[in-house]
């Protein structure tokens, strides 16, 4: 938002709406190593309608795979990402129809939505698993960003509320995160408006204010929550929750973190998408935040790739009735997802943390609601795990945990379960989980 | 194996899917007595309503007067039932709590530097009687109720915290107002049960009818008129109630029932995110968008204002176009841009609310017409009608490559498979009928070198020949009147009725159809309802 504000820039310069890293010296080379001093990252990336799986998966497994045509993107990187297959999450799986709503909704919770326009009920998300018990380390818990907003476009999926169609961040059972898709909302919240021109004085001056302000609502809320029945007690705990989160910020010190001018919103998808890599990169490197949720479209999106010569929308696409025209569109949409989830690890891996890079020290997941974008299958999901983080993975690989691919392979909530043990967040057990999942390190 | 892949050939099958279920509770579905509360009590549970994106904008707009709009950098509110005004679905991320604090400290500065300050400092803030007077006058409005003495000697305590810093007053004034703007009280619609775990129903009190009242009509906070008629009991009767609601929808903020109600009912909104192939549809641009979209909202318009009985939507011999417009509807009008309104002819190929442009374009896809779309949205908004549940299976991966042959005959092709007619003997007709509109909305009579042929039966045997006789046969289905009632509901309320409300909805349908089914009448009968003007408690935690 424009307000009357001071304006907060800048430490190291950068040219209109593009967000810059600070430059270090050089490159890391390949001869870096993981750095302990530095935390380790979560960024989860999530693309719409599922893949075109033919021109998705690797025809061999192991280290020495050729990169299938969807993956080439990844070749600057392929050493340090995991592609992996055979995945499934059956509490994605909806009553009926609704697979867009059951496999978003599912897509970090391994839960099964239940099936209601107004009764929203799923399960915690494992980013706020981690975010719940590493958050308090950085100033922001986590973030959650995105491209759409999802305006009005009628119903969302088969009987689901859009809650489950454009969140993928869950605090609780009840409460979605919405995400924001304004980019100057991200970097607002990244330096949180810190002014570097105000003397101490005035800066703790303002946070006595602030949370002067914050006490007085937070007493007010619990006067009302005195007289409220028992499920407007439920809503204004999430108010409560809001209060203590930005309470919590205050304590923490201001930014001092690179970067350029607040980007704009210019409305074309190319340059929002590689806004929000940058901004995310920002975010973490500058330390943040250490836990992100990205959602490149919302559950079922039916843009229009024009610019790639896909004048239909993804969705409709993505029914593809095994026609080959249909096949190519996705598979340029699916190639340029994937070159944008490349931008964002070139960028962490330029990105020095002591012997080691940024990318190294975080793990990135990227993946869709569901597999095939006509079969709508939730098992066999199209994963890529990207990043060592400080060398929990032996990444270069392409592991297929289920070669037939009619059959159920592990849930993909033991992804989760080591992927969280990898941020130092050890869960017996999550979702539908049956253990840690094997052949990672 | 031929299953339902006709379905999957439209590329809808998982956005629509066969349960489109909106509405009444359906079988394990949204009725609001199987959620908070259980069924208990004749009155549906009503949960605290969060402002959402829109309300609170107008609401600081109506407050203050502010040239700013923190609300367009709020994340999208979630939508069900089709609106974004859904109170259970309404929740409150720290993210947003986070922008609700800057928009307080950026609203408070404004307001206290610019030409704001005079309306809400009208005596020396450096008196602290005078600055009671300005917080009781603020945050009785912001909170849309009288204040108690202890709150406003609470927000002098701000003040304080100011001074002591060894600030003046202007500062002290300023944490106020952002902790005004920032309560639970402004950011959320409290309405307060004297016991909330008793079930029982009680009638609201006037401020939390007022605010009803003025979030329906105007998706804002009450003016001082209406706090005047709250004060003064005058809502307390029909006739007070009526008499506002005409008040109200003379003001220019009625506007909000076309941009919101309308605007998600019919869809007006989604057209700005459709964007329609640029290949297939070169003549399509932002002044084709926009005029349709004007169109829709004028054209609705006359029925808000009664012009035009409701009985009347699907057959009307008015539309508003201008030179753009008429163009392409082929129409033989000489108008300049700006949209006028126009009378239609019985032989004209438009006729109402079925043949607008923005309507046509949004149930269609990309490139082409989607007969199950327009179909699936006649249904869920016109007739509110549940079609049986889909068979499984219904997306299953088809191994036959292309269909050939016009929409009409792979539908039907579709609808052999008894599995599939199911469903689509409902949806398709109903869109085939309008298969003489293209997917933005012009008329045709071929389709990809086919002749359009526009004729169907319904699934209770009337047959039509074309798109006006189908609109002639839906507008006198008996589900049609009470639809327009529940979607109403549905948005005055915020919540789906539930369905031991269904009498209630089912007496305002017939007392409208009596009435002569002009929409400010079931506007009044729906806000001087029982379950619009009183409250019940839920039991704790039951389901």
């Amino acid at each position: 938002m424009k307000g009357p504000k001071f304006s907060r820039r800048l430490l190291l310069g950068g040219a209109g709406a593009v967000v810059g890293l600070p430059l270090f010296e050089s490159l890391i080379g390949d001869a870096a190593y993981a750095d302990d001093s530095f935390p380790a990252r979560l960024i989860c990336y999530y693309v719409p309608n599922g893949m075109h799986m033919a021109a998705w998966t690797p025809s061999q497994t192991g280290s020495n795979y050729q990169l299938s045509p969807i993956l080439q993107p990844l070749a600057p990187v392929q050493d340090q990402i995991l592609v992996l297959g055979g995945l499934s999450n059956t509490p994605a799986q909806p009553d009926g129809p609704g697979d867009h709503a059951g496999g978003t909704s599912g897509f970090l919770t391994s839960a099964h939505a239940n099936k209601s326009e107004t009764q929203i009920q799923l399960g915690i998300s494992m980013d706020q698993v981690i975010a719940n018990q590493i958050g308090d380390a950085t100033r922001i818990r986590s973030m959650q960003i995105g491209t759409d907003g999802g305006g009005n476009s009628g119903g969302c999926d088969s009987g689901y509320s859009c809650a489950y169609t454009r969140n993928i961040s869950w605090a609780s059972d009840t409460q979605p995160l919405s995400k924001t898709t304004n980019p100057g909302v991200v970097f607002n919240q990244i330096f949180d408006g810190t002014d570097p021109t105000a003397s101490i004085e005035e800066q703790e001056r303002r946070k006595l204010y602030k949370t002067s302000v914050l006490d007085y609502v937070q007493e007010q809320t619990q006067a009302l929550e005195q007289k409220l029945g028992y499920y407007d007690r439920v809503k204004l705990d999430e108010y409560t929750t809001g209060v203590f989160e930005l309470e919590q910020r205050l304590e923490k010190a201001g930014l001092v973190c690179g970067a350029s001018e607040e980007p704009s919103d210019t409305g074309d998808i190319v340059e929002k998408v590689r806004i929000m890599n940058d901004l995310m990169v920002l975010a973490l490197q500058c330390d943040a935040t250490r836990v992100i949720t990205f959602m490149l479209g919302n559950a079922g999106s039916n843009r229009s790739y024009a610019f790639l010569g896909a004048n239909d929308g993804h969705h409709n696409y993505s029914h593809h009735q095994g026609n080959p025209a249909n096949h190519a569109a996705l598979q340029a949409i699916d190639t340029w997802e994937v070159e944008q989830l490349s931008y964002l690890l070139q960028r962490m891996n330029e990105v020095p943390e002591g012997t080691g890079t940024l990318l190294q020290h975080s793990q990135v997941f990227f993946s869709s609601e569901i597999e095939d974008g006509d079969a709508h299958r939730h098992r066999n999901l199209p994963v890529i795990l990207a990043g060592s983080c400080h060398g929990a993975y032996n990444t270069g690989r392409h592991i297929d945990y289920e070669p037939n691919k009619s059959t159920n392979g592990p849930p993909i909530a033991n992804l989760f379960l080591s992927m969280m043990a990898a941020m130092g967040v050890n869960q017996g057990s999550f979702g539908n989980s049956t253990g840690s999942l094997g052949q990672l390190g | 194996m031929a299953r339902c892949t006709w379905l999957v050939l439209l590329g809808i099958a998982a956005l629509l899917g066969c349960d489109g279920v909106i509405g009444s509770g359906g079988p394990g579905g949204d009725d609001p007595f199987s959620g908070p509360g259980g069924d208990v009590g004749a009155i549906g549970a009503q949960v605290m309503h969060r402002l959402n994106r829109t309300e609170y904008r107008n609401t600081v707009r109506d407050l203050l007067g502010t040239q700013l709009d923190p609300a367009a950098s709020f994340p999208a509110d979630d939508v069900s039932l089709g609106f974004d005004n859904i109170a259970q679905v309404l929740t409150l991320s720290p993210l947003q709590f986070e922008l609700y604090e800057q928009a307080a400290e950026d609203l408070t500065l404004e307001a206290l530097t610019t030409g704001i300050r005079d309306t809400i400092v009208f005596c020396d803030p450096n008196v602290a009687s005078c600055r009671d007077d300005i917080f009781r006058e603020l945050a009785s409005r912001a909170w849309r109720r009288p204040t108690t003495d202890a709150e406003i000697a609470r927000l002098q305590q701000l003040v304080d915290v100011a001074l002591n810093e060894g600030e003046d007053v202007e500062r002290g004034l300023e944490l106020a107002i952002r902790g005004i703007l920032l309560s639970p009280h402004f950011i959320y619609r409290p309405e307060l049960d004297d016991d909330p775990l008793s079930t029982e129903p009680h009638l609201l009190n006037d401020y939390e009818l007022a605010s009803r009242l003025s979030y329906f009509l105007w998706s804002s906070m009450p003016d001082d008129a209406l706090f005047d008629a709250a004060a003064n009991g005058r809502l307390r009767d029909d006739a007070g109630l009526r008499a506002e609601v005409d008040r109200m929808l003379n003001d220019p903020k009625a506007q909000s029932l076309v941009d919101n109600f309308a605007g998600q009912w019919l869809r007006i909104r989604s057209l700005d995110d459709h964007v329609p192939d640029y290949a297939t549809f070169p003549q399509w641009d932002e002044s084709l968008r926009s005029s349709m979209s004007q169109e829709t909202k004028l054209f609705f318009g006359d029925f808000l204002r009664g012009d035009v009985p409701m009985t009347e939507l699907l057959l009307t011999d008015f539309t508003y176009l201008n030179d753009r417009l008429a163009a392409h509807y082929g129409l033989p009008f000489d108008l300049g841009p700006e949209l006028q309104r126009v009378s239609l002819e019985p032989t004209d190929p438009r006729f109402g609310l079925l043949t607008l442009g923005s309507l046509l374009t949004v149930t269609s896809t990309p490139t082409r017409t989607s007969p199950v779309k327009r179909g699936v949205w006649i249904l869920e908004q016109l007739l509110c009608s549940e079609p049986p549940p889909p068979p499984p299976g219904v997306e299953g991966l088809p191994q036959d490559g292309t269909s050939s042959g016009t929409l009409r005959d792979q539908l039907e092709q579709h609808r052999a498979d008894p599995t599939c007619a199911s469903c689509h003997n409902l949806m398709d007709p109903l869109g085939l009928g309008l298969e003489h509109y293209d997917a933005i909305g012009a008329y045709r009579t071929q389709d990809q070198g086919f002749p359009v042929d526009a004729s169907g039966e319904l699934v209770g045997g009337q047959t039509f020949a074309d798109g006006r006789e189908m609109a002639a046969l839906i507008q006198e289905d008996a589900r049609f009147d009470l639809c327009v009632v529940e979607k109403l509901f549905l948005y005055a309320l915020g919540r789906p009725a539930g369905s031991s409300e269904h009498p209630f909805l089912e007496g305002i349908a017939q007392s409208f159809a009596q009435s002569g089914a002009e929409l400010p009448e079931l506007i009044k009968l729906i806000a001087t309802s029982e379950p619009f003007r009183t409250r019940r408690g839920t039991l704790e935690e039951s389901q």
